[in-house]
């Protein structure tokens, strides 16, 4: 634990008045997960009423903000995230840089956040002196000047009303027929480092998001036909008539967003200590079959990895057709998964439902739990994670007795990976850029498949216990602690010795000379070829006569 | 009268033919499995998948266009034992026809096609209110079933009709009338059990040798004498129910009155 992590817990436990002290040891004990490390203390707190309007892909919400200055420097502004304004036009930061295009898609229903009321708990109205623009056409970002300093360690209470328009589905948040995928929608704040400066960002074409971890009330009143899919426990479920309410409870993590659809099918079992839930839309049962056995096998093998999963329930979603663009993505407990509602047996390979819940899970570990920003270092995220998925489904498929006989080597899946990311022309661009510096074939390639592949080879020339040694202390020591880099290298070299990280890990992260990935051309196969052979002669035999 | 020379028979005395059509396959093939097989290696793997798709699809459609005449010169020589030169010389003198038979079993598949994508889509579109997307698919997949028994049946037409051709049926639509009626139920079962003998020779091909010998270096000598043995198997299923739509369109136009040349 770093010097600014310590004065972090220690001023948010002084500045706590007695009543919320009361609450968040209330709110500890319904949450952490049996056999998991205590959750930490957070300093930070939202208290969020919202009433979704599913017709009018509409919420109205307030919110109570209690935010404690955790830095170490004076305060004179907030910085604030409204980041459903990525959706409001083509001038945002996300359209301008091709959030939609790269999607493949357009931006139709548009979408965005109004704040009508933001101010101090004494009434002081902050709205009005506020910067909303901070990039020239675009607002996702907000920036208000505090009527009084904040020294370090005090805290402020906010109270904000606002309304959000969830845009039609382009990317993570938003609607797609009566599908609702409600993230990114309420005011909050940007992520303060140590140092006092806001790691404020607008909402990018390719970025993800970095927070600061904080406990989180959600109060949801929709029409009661509606079902409800969130991370945290629901503690309150009560009808008012036509409407029904939720209330959901968070603790210690970086956001909260919720799925809404009339036709979900819920399903839950219990594993290592979380209660799991899946919500499919109908007829999808073998693909819920198929995702429970990913999650479980998963859930068992990153905690084996990385330290136990933190939390008391885990939910999955699986959406519609219509809503991919919600799917894979990770929130804390919660993950919109992906696949199509047919699933081949278990004894088979089907990565088009394992990959993306495998890879999905493991964001529960980077990001959710290690919460790096997701902006400036993608590759620790999302690099990590598809190591992590892939290292899984390796395991998992070597397993099958039926690919064991099918002699389905165990780098299979990695050489799958690395035959793709070898195959295209030129080279990748390092994958330790942000990640608004990347195209999106780039970063697939970078950010994705290089880390894993990497990460793959220090497994295969140096040991399987030391990569696990090295990635466990780094994943045991930075949860919770908004990790960076130099994390990672100290934890690999304390692992192989001074210097790993800059003589081995890092040149080959950076894609010089793709030193870790490089292999001499082998003759072709012959067994392939044969078989290819085979194949096109069925393909004339079929054709020709 | 002679007796009618059973399937058997007729492939044993066109062993030639059956190895010429074999061997000219098998060498399209080799042309697109031999550069796809090198580039497979791992540091060169897809570099060149653009040039070998446009490959696979030349080679693919030239063999569509040779097909005709090769298929005649086949039929001709499961008809009557006769020399290769010959055979050939009478094949693509009938290639003509032979392609105006498949361009007709072709158009009528493609209104078939169209006819089952139309109701699929019809239903796949009723079906919405389920908000169940099993349901919509099977749905979609059911109403394409009666284009799928009409698929089989065109199949079956088509061969009998070529074999009507071969049997000196002069025009298209006589050809395809004593295809149509030699393409009973029972042939049709016939023609398609074929096929499906020879996707399960295909299947056990792909999967034999790896079950056998795993993926090791080694296994290459084996794979490609397994696989080689199961593709000429292929060959021989086709070859054999060729026979048979001959013996089939052969009882028919004795019947029927269809004319000749
Ligand atoms: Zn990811």
């Amino acid at each position: 634990m770093g010097v600014g992590v310590g004065f972090r817990y220690a001023a948010a436990v002084r500045c706590m008045q007695p009543l919320a002290l009361v609450g968040f040891v209330l709110l500890g004990a319904a949450h952490a997960h049996a056999d998991a490390p205590p959750l930490p203390v957070s300093d930070q707190a939202y208290d969020l009423d919202v009433q979704l309007s599913p017709d009018q892909h509409r919420i109205d919400g307030s919110e109570r903000i209690r935010f404690v200055n955790h830095s170490v420097r004076v305060l004179h502004e907030l910085y604030f995230h409204l980041y459903l304004n990525a959706f409001a036009n083509d001038k945002t930061v996300f359209m301008r840089e091709g959030g939609a295009r790269l999607r493949s898609t357009r931006l139709g229903a548009r979408g965005g956040i109004t704040l009508l009321e933001l101010r101090t708990a004494d009434g002081t109205d902050l709205l009005a002196g506020a910067d909303t623009e901070l990039i020239a056409g675009d607002r996702t970002q907000l920036r208000v000047h505090l009527p009084d300093a904040l020294a370090p360690g005090s805290a402020i209470e906010l109270h904000v009303r606002f309304r959000s328009q969830l845009p039609a589905l382009v990317a993570r948040a938003g609607f797609a027929d009566d599908f609702l995928m409600v993230a990114q929608f309420f005011p909050k704040l940007a992520r303060l480092e140590d140092d006092g400066t806001w790691a404020s960002f607008p909402y990018h074409g390719l970025g993800e998001f970095y927070a600061d971890f904080a406990d989180y009330t959600l109060r949801v009143r929709v029409p009661a036909r509606y079902m409800l899919a969130s991370g945290g426990d629901e503690v309150a479920a009560r009808s008012r008539g036509p409407v029904q309410e939720h209330t959901f409870i968070s603790r210690s993590v970086l956001d909260v967003a919720f799925a809404a659809y009339p036709y979900f099918v819920p399903s839950s079992f219990k594993h290592d200590g979380v209660d799991v839930r899946f919500f499919a839309p109908r007829g999808y049962d073998a693909a819920v079959l198929r995702q429970s056995d990913v999650v479980r096998g998963a859930l068992t093998h990153y905690a084996h990895l990385f330290g136990t999963y933190p939390y008391r329930t885990l939910t999955v979603v699986l959406p519609p057709r219509a809503a991919q663009g919600a799917s894979g993505m990770e929130y804390p407990a919660l993950f919109v998964s992906a696949g199509p509602w047919w699933a081949l047996p278990r004894a088979l390979p089907d990565p088009a439902q394992d990959l993306v819940a495998a890879h999905e899970l493991a964001h529960q570990w980077f990001s959710v739990m290690l919460a790096s920003h997701e902006v400036e270092t993608p590759m620790l995220d999302e690099g990590l994670a598809q190591w992590a998925a892939l290292d899984f489904e390796r395991q998992r498929y070597t397993a099958s007795s039926w690919l064991h006989a099918l002699d389905f080597s165990s780098h299979e899946l990695f050489d799958l990976v690395r035959s793709i990311y070898l195959s295209r022309s030129g080279r990748a661009p390092s994958s330790l850029l942000p990640a608004y510096a990347y195209t999106y074939d780039d970063l697939a390639r970078a950010v994705y498949a290089r880390p894993a592949l990497v990460l793959d080879r220090v497994e295969q020339t140096w040991g399987r216990a030391r990569l696990e040694h090295a990635l466990g202390a780094y994943a045991r020591q930075q949860r919770f602690h908004h990790p960076t880099l130099a994390n990672l290298w100290s934890a690999f070299d304390d692992t192989y010795g001074a210097s790993f990280a800059a003589r081995q890990l890092r040149p080959a992260l950076a894609g010089k000379k793709d030193a870790l990935l490089s292999e001499p051309a082998g003759p072709p196969s012959a067994t392939l070829t044969a078989q290819l052979l085979f194949v096109a002669q069925a393909l004339m035999h079929w054709i020709g006569t | 009268m002679t007796r009618p020379a059973s399937a058997a028979e007729r492939l044993g005395h066109a062993g030639a033919a059956t190895l010429l059509v074999h061997l000219s396959q098998s060498l399209l093939a080799s042309g697109v499995a031999l550069p796809l097989g090198a580039s497979f290696t791992v540091p060169s793997f897809g570099t060149q998948l653009g040039p070998l798709l446009l490959r696979v699809a030349v080679y693919t459609v030239a063999n569509a266009l040779f097909a005709p005449a090769l298929c005649m010169t086949w039929l001709y020589a499961l008809l009557h034992p006769t020399p290769l030169r010959e055979l050939t010389r009478r094949g693509f003198a009938r290639y003509g026809l032979a392609l105006r038979v498949s361009l007709a079993c072709a158009t009528c598949a493609g209104l078939l096609l169209a006819l089952g994508v139309g109701s699929a889509w019809l239903v796949h579109r009723a079906l919405s209110s389920a908000h169940d997307a099993r349901l919509q698919d099977l749905g979609a997949l059911a109403a394409c079933l009666p284009t799928l028994i009409g698929c089989s049946f065109l199949l079956t037409i088509h061969d009998t009709a070529r074999a009507a051709v071969a049997l000196d049926v002069a025009h298209v639509r006589a050809a395809l009338r004593a295809g149509y009626l030699a393409a009973s139920a029972r042939v049709i079962v016939e023609r398609n059990a074929s096929g499906a003998f020879a996707l399960a020779l295909f299947a056990l091909g792909l999967l034999g040798p790896r079950l056998l010998f795993g993926a090791g270096p080694d296994a290459g000598l084996a794979t490609l004498l397994i696989t080689q043995a199961l593709a000429l198997a292929m060959t021989l299923a086709r070859g054999l129910w060729l026979a048979r739509a001959l013996t089939h369109t052969e009882r028919v136009l004795t019947r029927a009155s269809v004319p000749r040349t």
